[in-house]
């Protein structure tokens, strides 16, 4: 009965407006606080920021993935189309993705559903991916949305995600603009697993937020609309118009299975809310302290 | 005409005929195939049910078999199918210093088998190369004579195998002084029982996910002339990969000779030498299974060579059309990053169908340049796609300082191509630089005399140890000449389906003294030699402690 509530439209109301920030955070002294509290987050300030890419840009990258044998189509990056100035306000942001102990003192406080991979199997079995200090995989958009809003959070918008990875000057990935290699990402299949966060020092952003690419796909707030970027408000922007709630999400960064052309930061990809997968977790924001 | 017009016009003159003045008006490769009397064609038995094995050979191997300085050439032979002819064999051509004179009759090594490739090294340490033959089938091991003859050894020394093997290589893998033989397995096999396939309803041949993988071997030798199957207790046996190329490198700079195959659609697998005659399949953690999207190519060439002179080796693998190839960078510890795409490879490689490849310095200026065999496997591909021929370019590729250009045009290649699949490097004019030999499927072999390479310095090392490993297989050589140290061993096997000149290849540019060379003989012994004159092929003889 208790997984029905967790698939029933009550409870995607309740995390729909949770996800508008209306309501819901994490009580001083609850589980909730304290794993606020033990997240290390790194404080992002409010600006402009290219969001995006250029036509002449996007050119390039579809012919790099042709040349990949990538099955990539051209929509999949004219989606990054128009590029175009962002203010976002200042933020914080979870410095590595959410780990399996922090997503294991949710579902033991809140009793949710464990992870779990795209037939039902617990990926709590597997060894290779339950490690405390691996990212938390096999968990739908409404599980990482209920547990940012549990530590009184969110899940960060697309823009926010992407201000993040790229930095203030717009990199092409979260270090700058060398390819990946094995020093800076967990990716193309090189560990057959995720790997404790934080593994790649040499992949953090300047700010220092580790794994924005590899290592496990992360949800973000938004909407999966290809369009979107053309007509998005300039502050703040976050597709959550008409929100259906089976319509897919975006997903960012790439994962350990996918390959270099899935780590560059600007890349809009999407997944089904309520699919899992092996590669799929999640970070969170929070608005910054004195402005909580 | 002032003064200042006449350098005007030099100026311009130069610049127009710098060609002529540079190259002496040659191309890079010249086809000498006739002129040197090798008559060879080979047969795959092509047929309107596109058995898969029509697509895959063949190679051959060069080695001075009769040791009289210069290379000889093996060349491996298909057959009919159903109803071998006894005309279709393997053949060897004896070099003369001018001709390549046809002595398969004499030298009793006219193999009638459906043969894939060839690679030769001296297994029973007598000082004579042996061949050994792979086969849609049955394998053969010649062992030299000494006498201009070889001898049918495969069942003395216990190394029968009846399955589809492909390329192989020898190598003091377990460090006891003799050579072991690694071979490379394709799929299971029965040719009456080939998949058919159809593209609408025209047959084609079949992808290679249609036959199920089977594991490579290892054979231990064990110094008495014979050998012993330890792939399992070895840690070699992976049941399910389709091998089809090998290269016994050390990537990680211990003294121990590594494997690395590539495997057609299942991942590249590296073995990685323990020391105590077991091995470690490494290749995912080590970022040479994959390319770096994460994916299986077809891969089909390789070979290991040190192409930005940071005194480690490198990967590179050929594969199937529209996948680029791969060069994996190494990063002195045997760990690898995929920088085909930022190198300049990936590109001109994507839609060519890679077969045999090596690294050589083809123009003697000290940097690893790559050559590339392409051929498609269907003969009728551009009836799918028009973009595609079944004969396609071969491909060279110069290294600028650790950047490759492509470099075909203008090299003397025949602009209609070729349809290569073994393809072998070796001096075979002993002039003191690398020229081609090229295996094509179903038509003649080609002989490319490398025409520039010998206007540069060069030094070419013959290593001679004292041990059983007569070549010095494994041997790892340094020369340096001013700043710039070059680094290359002595692998046998490598490219595709072939043996190629186990002989040391240094250009040195402009540089007619060697400061120093540096040999790891492949027991660990170390020798030093400075001061060394250039434009010579040196043998160097193992001092045994």
């Amino acid at each position: 009965m208790r997984h029905l509530v967790y698939f029933s439209p009550v409870f995607y109301l309740i995390t729909v407006i949770c996800a508008n920030n209306l309501v819901c955070s994490a009580e001083v002294g609850s589980v909730a606080y304290q794993v606020n509290q033990q997240i290390e987050w790194v404080q992002i300030p409010s600006g402009k920021f290219l969001m995006g890419s250029t036509a002449e840009e996007i050119e390039s990258f579809y012919k790099e993935a042709q040349l990949r044998s990538s099955t990539l189509d051209r929509h999949t990056f004219e989606a990054e189309r128009p590029q175009r100035w962002v203010v976002l306000s200042n933020f914080e942001i979870s410095k590595y993705e959410i780990t399996n102990a922090q997503y294991r003192s949710f579902v033991e406080a809140t009793h949710r559903p464990i992870p779990r991979g795209r037939k039902g199997e617990s990926v709590w079995q597997d060894e290779s991916m339950n490690q405390n200090h691996q990212p938390v995989v096999g968990i739908t958009w409404y599980d990482a949305q209920a547990f940012a809003e549990w530590i009184g959070a969110s899940l960060p918008s697309e823009a926010q995600w992407e201000r993040v990875a790229r930095g203030e000057y717009g990199f092409r990935y979260p270090w700058g603009n060398a390819p990946p290699t094995r020093t800076s990402a967990n990716f193309a299949r090189r560990h057959q697993s995720t790997v404790t966060v934080g593994t790649y020092p040499e992949g953090d952003t300047a700010e220092g937020v580790s794994d924005m690419a590899g290592n496990v796909w992360e949800w973000c707030l938004d909407a999966y609309d290809p369009h979107f970027y053309a007509t998005s408000k300039e502050q703040n922007p976050v597709n959550q118009h008409d929100r259906n709630f089976l319509e897919d999400r975006v997903i960012r960064g790439g994962s350990w299975i996918y390959g270099r052309i899935f780590m560059r930061s600007a890349l809009r990809f999407k997944f089904y809310p309520l699919s899992t997968a092996n590669d799929v977790g999640f970070r969170v924001v929070r608005q910054v302290a004195n402005e909580r | 005409m002032n003064a200042s017009s006449g350098k005007v016009w030099f100026s311009t003159a130069a610049l127009i005929f710098y060609p002529l003045i540079c190259c002496g008006a040659t191309t890079y490769f010249r086809d000498v195939t006739a002129d040197l009397g090798i008559d060879f064609k080979h047969e795959n038995d092509f047929s309107p049910e596109r058995r898969l094995v029509e697509t895959m050979g063949a190679g051959g191997a060069l080695l001075d078999y009769d040791q009289d300085g210069d290379l000889d050439l093996y060349l491996a032979q298909g057959n009919i199918l159903n109803n071998p002819r006894s005309d279709l064999q393997n053949r060897l051509f004896r070099n003369d210093g001018h001709r390549f004179i046809d002595v398969t009759e004499t030298a009793k090594v006219g193999n009638t088998g459906y043969a894939m490739g060839a690679v030769s090294a001296d297994y029973n340490g007598d000082g004579f190369p042996d061949l050994y033959i792979t086969n849609l089938g049955n394998n053969i091991l010649y062992k030299n004579n000494g006498d201009g003859t070889f001898t049918d050894a495969t069942k003395m020394a216990s190394i029968e195998s009846h399955l589809l093997s492909t390329s192989a290589a020898f190598g003091d893998l377990d460090l006891d002084g003799d050579l072991d033989l690694y071979v490379c397995n394709y799929v299971e096999y029965e040719l009456d029982k080939d998949v058919p396939c159809y593209f609408g309803r025209m047959r084609i041949y079949c992808g290679p996910n249609q036959y199920h993988g089977i594991s490579d071997i290892l054979y231990r030798n064990n110094g008495n002339g014979t050998f012993t199957d330890i792939t399992k207790a070895a840690g070699i046996f992976e049941p399910t990969t389709r091998g089809l190329g090998v290269v016994l490198t050390d990537v990680n700079s211990d003294g121990l000779p590594d494997i690395y195959v590539a495997n057609d659609m299942t991942h590249n697998t590296l073995f990685i030498n323990q020391g105590d005659g077991t091995f470690k399949e490494e290749g995912r953690i080590r970022g040479c299974a994959y390319n770096d999207d994460g994916i299986s190519n077809g891969s089909m060439g390789v070979d290991s060579g040190d192409y930005d002179n940071d005194g480690d080796l490198d990967l590179w693998v050929t594969n199937f059309s529209e996948e680029a190839n791969c060069l994996m960078v190494n990063n002195g510890q045997g760990y690898f990053d995929d920088l085909t795409f930022d190198l300049g490879l990936a590109e001109p490689s994507f839609q060519p169908l890679a077969f045999g490849t090596r690294f050589l310095d083809y123009d003697n200026n000290g940097w690893s340049d790559l050559v590339i065999g392409n051929g498609h496997i269907m003969d009728n591909v551009n009836l799918i796609n028009q973009l595609m021929t079944y004969a396609q370019s071969l491909q060279l590729f110069h290294n600028h300082n650790g950047v490759f250009e492509e470099i075909t045009n203008g090299t003397g290649f025949s602009p209609g191509g070729y349809v290569v699949r073994g393809l072998m490097t070796g001096d075979y004019d002993n002039d003191g630089d690398v020229d081609l030999f090229l295996c094509q499927s179903n038509r003649p072999l080609v002989v490319l005399r490398n025409e520039i390479g010998s206007k540069s310095s060069w030094l070419t090392i013959k290593l001679v140890s004292g041990g059983a490993n007569t070549a010095g297989i494994g041997s790892k050589v340094s020369v340096t000449t001013g700043e710039l140290t070059q680094t290359r061993e002595v692998l046998n096997g490598a490219s595709y389906l072939s043996g190629n000149d186990m002989r040391l290849s240094f250009g040195l540019s402009k540089a007619e003294v060697i400061d120093k060379i540096e040999i790891r003989w492949s027991n660990g012994q170390f020798q030093t030699l400075t001061d060394v004159a250039s434009r010579q092929i040196l043998v160097v003889y193992q001092k045994m402690e």
